[in-house]
């Protein structure tokens, strides 16, 4: 692997650091943010909870009437 | 977003594509969409949707205690709309950083207005049928 030094502002490098991943090192967190980065700039990748799962097909217009549902049933 | 089946799914998903990292989630619309979710989609997706969240694909606000007044304030003041916490940080948050609102709850956030002017939503009423037949 290249090593290659580079200066982050302090705000970047905030960034990176709330985004590393259990046991992640420093390094390996900006490689996968950059990796995600550049994958955004050549083609915009849709959330990866996208199509997760099934439910009812009005679910996000009556969003409220399932959520008043929810907090009768309680 | 999580549920294939809506007839807003299409639509979701290029909205929120495009916004991705620029979406700002406040904590209480979590907890909503975590509950409802795991209601009417199921436990898996609502952990999908909580682990990219953490994974940093929108951003999340978390209320500062201004943000929380002000959202407080404002589902009193629409009292009879029964708003609740997570319209209503929707509308703080926008407030207070002039930011665009992307809901399909048209009625309240039509019903609502900042101090001065109407909300900026991302998505009219207009899109919205088109996209989805209603």
């Amino acid at each position: 692997m290249a090593r290659r030094t580079i200066n982050l502002p302090d705000s970047v490098e905030t960034i990176a650091r709330e985004a590393a991943e259990n046991g992640e090192s420093f390094s390996a967190t900006v490689s996968r943010l950059i990796v995600q980065g550049a994958e955004r700039a050549n083609g915009l990748k849709p959330p990866s909870y996208t199509a997760a799962g099934e439910g009812p097909s009005d679910l996000g217009r009556r969003a409220e009437h399932y959520l008043q549902t929810l907090v009768s049933a309680r | 977003m999580v549920n294939r089946r809506d007839e807003a799914h299409a639509l979701a998903v290029e909205l929120v594509t495009r916004l991705g990292r620029n979406l700002v989630v406040p904590a209480p619309v979590i907890v909503e969409v975590d509950q409802l979710a795991r209601a009417r989609v199921g436990g898996h997706a609502a952990r999908r949707f909580l682990a990219a969240l953490n994974t940093g694909e929108h951003e999340v606000a978390y209320l500062s205690p201004g943000i929380l007044r002000r959202a407080i304030e404002i589902d009193h003041r629409y009292g009879d709309l029964d708003l609740g916490l997570a319209d209503t940080s929707v509308m703080a948050l926008a407030e207070r950083h002039r930011l665009p609102i992307l809901t399909f709850d048209f009625a309240h956030f039509r019903a609502t207005r900042p101090p001065s002017g109407y909300w900026r939503l991302v998505v009219d009423e207009a899109r919205y049928a088109e996209s989805t037949g209603q």
